[in-house]
């Protein structure tokens, strides 16, 4: 089930009425509604896949209470390995198999054997990436005794599978999620208002801006050997918000859903194309995923910690690993490498925790320098972004070298107006709005409530203009 | 929670206000701003699906201009006539094909399904009463609400931009080059999407073939039931029993002229349903002939067609 389709309109207010009224006086009840939920909506795309999640459940749950019946540390890595073994075996099978036939068969044919590629017909379920990571996440903290593994297992099941966050997250940690479950939830009303804000200003990113963008993006990029560099720019630059207003605009919608049911999830964007270097990009940009490897991959490995050689090893590793999590193809290792180049210096230099406040704060323009560090930064995640999109390297490299070769100063072949606009006022908004959790947060909080609404039908007529089919989030498929 | 409940619907209905407001605002606006009108003043048309749009190229016969268009049910030709007819005066006498494929149940899902709404509804939602806005919404209430968005936006920026002139967007002769060979013969034969059904009728095209009928006649215009030449081989006609009992039951009041048996050899046909370019020169050449011998006024016109067809056979 989609956010932006009608199922989930109809779904939503259901769930909720049944959440609040029928099921609220008894925990147990609540969390066991959020499951079948949860499980309704998953099984919404394959119900097969249903089969997946509980037995990853089922593993990490069994694996937490062994966990904490062992103190043999032996023993104990023995589970914890399990439990890796597992999650990330699934994960390996179902996302990376074919790659790695097709590229063992590439290596042999390289060193002059011929072998016969056979690959699997394997469909990826949605969201494998997400909920296999969070449920890692449990059985690592219960290891490292960080957390006390449930006994609940109504309630394990209900975090693994919340239905907000299942398919593209945020990629709660069992820390901040998990006890949310134990808890008696109470119904707050100025969360719920802000939940649902959250969840339009979602709904105008996917649907507005990201779906608005596509159409471009897709025309762009597909014929692009037809376009001029400027156009090509121009594709680039759609594609740069393409990615962020479908993945972002999810989050958004994930974490205004679950306020409504009286739970609260990490900030998974905070504003990323207002950074003003690389490292604070990567702090701003799906936070859950990069917290996510740094606490569980960089910092395991030594972090920044150690010999030069050390931290660019260490560097690469993360940023090629984060790359290769979002698809099986080597154009997604190579957007890691290069933003593994593009976080090195900063590394080296010291000068990657410089930026760590939001730019210009309290202000409404930003100083000269930090415009163009921001220009600069956006520039380089553009670039990158290409090799994001393109199907494959060759093709990443073509539209590159073409961006920058032939009539790279000229009027874009196409320039969609009405696109560019709702851009420019969509930037706008989040600009004024980068010192909150999201940027409609507290927006025109000091005007009066009629024009605070008038604003609100605004967007929400914009989003029925821009609804034709539902559009499939970009994050499904990692 | 009760406060919750309460703004949230309200501001619900305020959005589903706005969003209503701006849709009939928007078709009203397209309707009145609407043109059907093009260079010419043709006294014939004809309005079907794609064995008339394929069959008469209308650049060979005087006075007459194809408005059919592929993949169009009674439906929206009901919708497109009444506009037609009420804006272009010059038009005497209209052919409406009527085949054995246009009485199949499956016709219903050219009205409503999706495949058929991405395409038709930004076209015809201005131009559609209530009750023809109520059947979709009836039948497919997904389908209308996500079409309605997209059809808003697109009439939206023909507004903006001062795109008036429909009537190049409601059909016209459709050219194949495709000639049809003995492969593609066989694909259509073993092609298990063209249904057999014999009993299963659209009963809600027929019904729009009717109120097309009385709309012509209500506005003293001429109309008459035409069937275009199709390869003997067809599929097509397997329902032929079902097809001429509807046609003398339900639509006796109405002259039928039957081209079916036209001949046109195998390289004149796309495929066993649709004229190729060269088939459809023939034959309009010959229909504009047929049109001049003032046939239209003449008593028991499909016996002369017949002869003339017989002839046709001889030579």
């Amino acid at each position: 089930m989609f956010f932006n389709s009608l199922d989930f309109a109809l779904f939503l207010p259901i769930v909720f009425i049944c959440y609040w009224f029928l099921t609220a006086k008894n925990l147990k009840l609540q969390n066991c509604l959020l499951i079948v939920s949860s499980y309704v909506f998953y099984g919404w795309w394959d119900y097969r896949f249903l089969l997946l999640i509980l037995f990853s459940t089922i593993v990490d749950y069994s694996v937490g209470i062994f966990l904490n019946r062992q103190s043999n540390t032996r023993n104990r890595k023995l589970l914890l390995w399990t439990s890796i073994f597992v999650n990330l075996g699934l994960l390996g099978f179902f996302k990376y198999c074919n790659f790695f036939i097709h590229n063992f068969v590439k290596a042999f044919s390289f060193f002059g054997v011929e072998l016969e590629e056979s690959t699997l017909a394997i469909i990826l379920p949605v969201g494998i990436s997400f909920y296999t990571f969070q449920t890692l996440s449990y059985t690592i903290d219960v290891y490292r005794k960080k957390l006390k593994p449930t006994t609940d297992f109504i309630a394990f099941t209900a975090f693994v599978s919340f239905f907000p966050q299942l398919v593209a997250g945020p990629i709660e940690r069992a820390t901040n999620l998990l006890p949310q479950f134990y808890q008696n939830r109470k119904f707050n009303y100025s969360n719920a208002v802000d939940g649902l804000r959250q969840i339009l200003w979602g709904l105008f990113k996917k649907m507005v801006i990201a779906d608005g963008c596509a159409e471009y993006a897709n025309l762009i990029f597909n014929n692009a050997s037809d376009y001029s560099g400027s156009t090509l720019i121009l594709g680039a630059l759609f594609f740069t918000f393409q990615i962020y207003g479908d993945f972002s605009g999810y989050s958004d919608i994930a974490i205004g859903t679950s306020r409504l049911f009286g739970f609260n999830l990490m900030q998974n964007f905070a504003f990323p194309y207002f950074s003003r270097d690389i490292a604070e990009f990567w702090r701003r940009w799906h936070i859950s995923l990069s917290t996510w490897f740094r606490d569980y991959v960089y910092i395991p490995l030594g972090g920044s910690r150690g010999s030069v050689k050390i931290k660019i090893r260490n560097i690469f590793i993360i940023f090629i690993v984060s790359g290769f999590w979002h698809g099986a193809n080597w154009t997604f290792i190579a957007w890691g490498a290069l933003n593994a180049i593009y976080f090195l210096p900063l590394l080296l230099l010291k000068h990657n925790r410089k930026n760590m406040d939001i730019v210009a704060k309290g202000s409404y323009f930003p100083s000269l320098k930090a415009a163009l560090q921001i220009v600069f930064t956006f520039s380089l995640t553009v670039v990158a972004w290409v090799f994001f999109r393109a199907e494959n390297i060759s093709r990443a490299w073509s539209y590159l070298t073409n961006m920058f070769s032939h009539n790279i100063v000229s009027i874009p072949d196409v320039i969609p107006w009405p696109t560019v606009f709702v851009l420019l006022f969509f930037i706008g908004i989040e600009w004024l709005g980068r010192d909150n959790q999201y940027a409609l947060e507290k927006f025109a909080f000091k005007a009066s409530r009629i024009i605070r609404w008038m604003f609100y039908l605004l967007l929400v007529i914009l989003i029925f203009l821009s609804n034709g089919k539902e559009q499939a989030f970009i994050y499904f498929q990692f | 929670m009760k406060k919750f409940l309460f703004t949230t619907l309200v501001f619900s209905c305020l959005g589903v206000f706005c969003i209503t407001f701006l849709y009939i605002g928007i078709n009203w606006a397209t309707d009145k701003t609407a043109s059907f009108e093009s260079v010419g003043s043709p006294t014939y048309i004809v309005l079907g699906h794609s064995h008339p749009a394929c069959a008469f190229n209308d650049s060979l016969i005087d006075n007459f201009k194809n408005f059919s268009e592929s993949g169009e049910s009674y439906f929206y030709t009901y919708i497109k006539i009444k506009k037609l007819l009420e804006q272009r005066p010059s038009i005497q006498t209209v052919f409406v094909e009527f085949d054995n494929y246009q009485i199949k149940n499956h016709m219903n899902d050219w009205i409503w399904t999706d495949e058929h709404l991405a395409y038709r509804m930004s076209r015809y939602s201005p131009f559609m009463d209530i009750n023809e806005s109520n059947l979709i919404m009836a039948k497919n209430p997904k389908g209308f609400l996500t079409y309605s968005s997209l059809s808003t936006k697109k009439n939206l920026f023909n507004l903006f931009y001062g795109y008036h002139n429909y009537s190049y967007k409601i059909g016209g002769y459709e050219q194949i080059d495709r000639i049809l060979n003995d492969s593609l013969i066989n694909t259509q034969l073993n092609d298990s999407t063209i249904t057999n059904e014999i009993d299963s009728l659209s009963w809600y095209s027929i019904d729009y073939l009717d109120k097309i009928l009385q709309f012509c006649n209500s506005m003293k215009k001429n109309v008459f039931l035409i069937r275009c030449p199709m390869h003997p081989e067809s599929n097509g006609i397997k329902n032929e029993s079902t097809f001429q009992n509807l046609l003398s039951e339900r639509f006796t009041n109405t002259e039928f002229l039957d081209f079916y048996k036209y001949p046109v050899p195998n390289n004149g046909y796309g495929d066993l349903e649709h004229l190729n370019y060269y088939g459809a020169c023939n034959f309009s050449i010959w229909f504009d002939e047929l049109l001049k011998s003032d046939i239209l006024s003449q008593q028991n016109k499909q016996m002369r067609i017949d002869i003339q067809i017989q002839n046709l056979d001889r030579n």
